[in-house]
């Protein structure tokens, strides 16, 4: 009585699966047809893998007659077994051309980004040329300007470098304050300094040789200081400009006609290099 | 059975240890077998396992293939996204 509780017991799950089909289904041929339906259904497998696909489903049809003619179970299984893995195998052909076709689209675009890259590059240089290239054409610009300014200044070129010399009618007689004409030259200097802030000047008071030296000396510094103070009332900073009196040292013509003697009383302004630098008096 | 070990030496050559172990021992495991059941004498069978065996590296084969691909496929991908990455920088950097 037991015994037959159990078989029926036992009996009942089994009807449950087989309920609605033949009893006696193959359940790996029913694995292999639920897969290949599955890749036949698949667009990327029927066009990337169609030959495989096709082989998965002989294989499947040798399986399927086997078990329709009643042949040996084992051997319908083995035949599905088989078309199972070529549906698989068929899915990775299918994955694999895929991807394939991928890495060729996404080379392709690799070197489009390459060209891009380049052309960027490229433009890049370009930008970089021209940027050069503007730039040595302001320098050289800022040459002939500089060129310009220092004749408006009637500055001369001196192997001291440039020399700017106003005269000592740019004075009153015994005086230390700059005329007019003097403040002129003065401005034009101060806008020369203002543009070559690396330019300094030294500024040199010179005498004749009338009156005694020591005095003599007093007022040429005193000369060389207003036209410093010049410098500073248009906003030249007071250590860009040094000054000396040399008074009737360093002449530049006779003291014995008047003549010379008014090319002596001058103020010379030196004009230092690029660098800031003024060669000092040798002699 | 020649045929099964050369389909197992083409899925070692490709990389299946690395790429698809289980399907490469399934088919090892069925040709061990096959090869027993020859000494059994059993031949019929030992021709079928070692036919599964076959289908299993193939697959292991293709498989490895296929995860190879899509691999090179994420590196180009990822090459690619760099490359974009450094030249929008290069262009802020102009």
């Amino acid at each position: 009585m037991l015994f037959r509780k159990l078989v029926f017991l036992i009996s009942l799950p089994l009807l449950v699966i087989n309920c609605g089909g033949t009893p006696d289904k193959n359940p790996l041929l029913e694995e292999a047809k639920t897969k290949y339906q599955k890749a036949e259904n698949d667009t990327l497998i029927v066009s990337k893998a169609p030959v495989a696909l096709k082989e998965a489903e002989e294989e499947l049809q040798k399986s399927r007659q086997l078990w329709q003619d009643g042949e040996d179970e084992n051997l319908v299984s083995h035949h599905a077994y088989i078309a199972k893995q070529k549906v698989a195998i068929a899915r990775e052909t299918a994955e694999l051309n895929a991807a394939q076709d991928e890495v060729q689209r996404a080379e392709t675009q690799r070197q489009k980004v390459l060209i891009q890259a380049r052309k960027a590059e490229a433009k890049a240089a370009e930008k970089r040329a021209k940027k050069a290239l503007s730039e040595a054409q302001k320098e050289r610009q800022r040459a002939r300007e500089l060129a310009r300014q220092v004749n408006q200044l009637q500055a001369q070129q001196t192997e001291r470098g440039l020399v700017l010399t106003l005269g000592d009618v740019l004075f009153d007689f015994d005086k230390a304050s700059l005329k007019p004409g003097g403040e002129q030259a003065v401005n034009k200097l101060a806008q020369f300094m203002e543009e070559y802030p690396k330019r300094n000047v030294m500024i040199e008071g010179y005498t004749d040789n009338i009156g005694a030296a020591i005095y003599n000396k007093q007022l040429s510094r005193r000369r060389a200081n207003s036209v410093r103070q010049a410098l500073m009332d248009q906003g030249i900073s007071s250590n860009r400009i040094q000054i000396r009196g040399y008074g009737e040292k360093y002449p530049v013509a006779s003291n014995n006609t008047e003549a010379g003697r008014q090319r002596n009383r001058r103020v010379e302004v030196v004009i230092s290099d690029k660098n800031g630098d003024i060669q000092k008096r040798s002699s | 059975m020649a045929r099964t070990k050369a389909a197992i030496n083409q899925a070692n050559q490709v990389g299946a240890q690395d790429y698809a172990p289980l399907e490469l021992r399934n088919s090892r495991k069925k040709l061990d077998q096959a090869k027993s059941l020859i000494e059994q004498k059993k031949y019929e069978k030992a021709k079928r396992l070692a036919e599964r065996a076959e289908v299993d590296a193939e697959l292991a084969e293709e498989r490895s293939l296929s995860k190879k691909a899509q691999n090179a496929v994420k590196q180009l991908k990822k090459s690619i996204k760099i490359l974009k990455q450094e030249i929008q920088q290069h262009q802020q950097n102009q």
